[in-house]
């Protein structure tokens, strides 16, 4: 089985790389996407030398008896780093597990998992699968698509320019903040403690709205929704796009859910709609 | 634009490329995204409005071709291009950058764009919490006839409703030009695109730029307008006598 023991700034190409694994401490871990041969740059290594294995097409970048299990455990990120840079094809699926490096994963369009202590977490154009999840560091992301997992217990989570199906966003006390399209039939729940979330939608989206604060202030730039007010729960719901008549987008109404306990809950319209719908917004006298 | 093009050097790359051979815009973009290895692919709004502007300095020239513009380079691009070879020499190293510059720069590039977006929304979603949310669509205050502003400066809300109410009245007029155009081309996007650049320059440098002017101006209504209307060429889009 080819394995390296990495304590040197080295570069390795490979032939066929189909799955990669990655856990490592501090530093940086990027993995960009490529049409050409899968490559692996590593630098800046100090402290403990890197463990570098290829087999069966699953490249794997790991510290010697660091499990994915002993990860949290196992922590000297101040002593113990490296800058890692690997391409590989855009169909190639990704973990990562990272202490305090950031990590940064561009352009794959297979299940991307990112695991994460404390470093920011930056993923640009993924459109597989994607979960990210960290305590403390923030998750910023652009261009996704797909299938979004987001979990954080302190980090913000920022999402610009997606166009998602299922979007599920969980933090403790991190902000929510996410400018975005709904795919048909598209799920976005975001649920947080005392976390903010302002989430901003193209106006035209089709989908059927329930915000709910228990202190928090809940409002919505949509008209049309249904506010309630009770002692410990303040909502907003409805339907969006209901006032276009009859021009109804295609398919099911998406479902918007999003809960907080002491958060404020704000709902943004986005008035410039897409190009389909520019014409049909301009003779229906909309905005 | 990323980093990697600093001091006007996506210009000079461009020049290259048309250099080698006749290319659609489109064509330019690809070949710009496998030099970074596809990690990297620079948008049409930022190539087409630089080729149109290569072509009014008679650098660059287009044909059509199935109704699609083929861009060439003139002699005079070519004789640029000799002129800055060696910048061009340094380019093309910058370009060969090592994939750990490329990850630097998406870092950079998303981070940029997440932290605009972030704020953006931070600033409006605070700005509905002071103010209410806004009324339902008929309700709507009738244009032109915003309230009168009190105070001065961004700290006033009314102020800003202004500014963004008509903001809001230009990109629907926009659209409505648009849309009675009936087919806007690619082209035209790009073109546009380099007259709504220039205005805001010349927007932020006359009407924001001036110390004291900003007040005055930006709580008049009709104010940026007139900044506008010179440039406005294709459709009226600013006009504002606008049926409906």
């Amino acid at each position: 089985m080819p394995r390296w023991t990495v304590d040197a700034p080295a570069t390795y190409d490979f032939d066929r790389v189909d799955t990669l694994r990655v856990r490592t401490i501090g530093g940086s871990v990027a993995v960009l996407s490529t049409g050409e041969r899968a490559c692996l740059d590593i630098a800046g290594v100090t402290g403990l030398p890197l463990v570098v294995s290829h087999t069966g097409g699953v490249l794997t970048v790991s510290y010697e008896d660091l499990s994915w299990d002993g990860l949290l455990g196992w922590l000297r990120p101040d002593r113990t780093s490296a800058t890692i840079t690997i391409t590989v094809p855009k169909d190639c699926p990704v973990q990562l597990g990272v202490v305090t490096a950031s990590a940064i994963v561009s352009g794959i369009s297979a299940a991307t998992s990112v695991r994460s202590v404390s470093g920011a977490i930056t993923l640009d154009g993924v459109t597989g699968a994607v979960d990210a999840r960290t305590v403390s560091g923030d998750i910023e992301a652009q261009g996704l698509g797909g299938t979004i997992g987001f979990n954080s217990v302190s980090g913000d989570l920022t999402l610009a320019d997606g166009s998602v199906d299922r979007l599920d966003a969980k933090t403790v006390s991190g902000r929510v903040t996410a400018d975005i399209e709904l795919d048909r039939d598209a799920a976005l729940r975001v649920a947080t403690v005392s976390g903010p979330v302002a989430i901003r939608l193209p106006a035209g989206t089709n989908a059927r709205v329930d915000l709910r604060s228990a202190t928090g202030r809940v409002l919505s730039e949509f008209p049309g929704l249904q506010h309630s007010q009770k002692p410990g729960a303040s909502t907003l719901s409805g339907d969006l796009d209901q006032g276009d008549g009859g021009a109804e987008a295609p398919g099911n109404p998406g479902v918007v859910r999003i809960t907080t306990m002491s958060g404020q809950v704000t709902l943004l319209q986005r008035s410039q709609p897409g190009p389909p719908r520019a014409a049909a917004d301009a003779a229906g006298g909309s905005w | 634009m990323s980093p990697v093009f600093r001091h006007g050097r996506l210009r000079l790359y461009l020049l290259k490329l048309l250099d080698e051979s006749p290319r659609h815009g489109y064509e330019v973009i690809r070949l710009l995204q496998d030099r970074f290895m596809g990690v990297y692919a620079p948008s049409p709004g930022t190539i087409y409005p630089r080729l149109a502007r290569l072509e009014e300095e008679g650098l660059v020239t287009h044909d059509e071709a199935d109704g699609r513009k083929v861009y060439r380079i003139t002699d005079k691009g070519r004789e640029e291009l000799r002129n800055r070879s060696d910048e061009l020499s340094d380019l093309e190293d910058e370009i060969t950058a090592s994939v750990q510059d490329i990850a630097r720069e998406v870092t950079q590039d998303v981070r940029e764009t997440v932290r605009n977006l972030r704020e953006e929304l931070t600033f409006a979603a605070r700005d509905m919490h002071r103010n209410g949310p806004p009324p339902p669509r008929g309700a709507r205050p009738p244009r032109g006839n915003s309230a009168p502003p009190r105070g001065s400066g961004w700290a006033d809300p009314g102020t800003y409703r202004d500014l963004e109410q008509l903001a809001r009245r230009f990109s629907r007029e926009l659209r409505d030009a648009a849309a009675q155009a009936q087919a806007v081309s690619e082209d035209a996007v790009g073109d546009l695109r380099t007259i709504l650049d220039d205005t805001l320059d010349r927007i932020k440098a006359e009407v924001f730029g001036k110390p004291g002017a900003t007040r005055p101006d930006a709580h008049r209504p009709d104010a940026p307008r007139e900044t506008v209307s010179p440039e406005d060429g294709p459709g009226g889009a600013g006009d504002p006598g606008r049926p409906r």
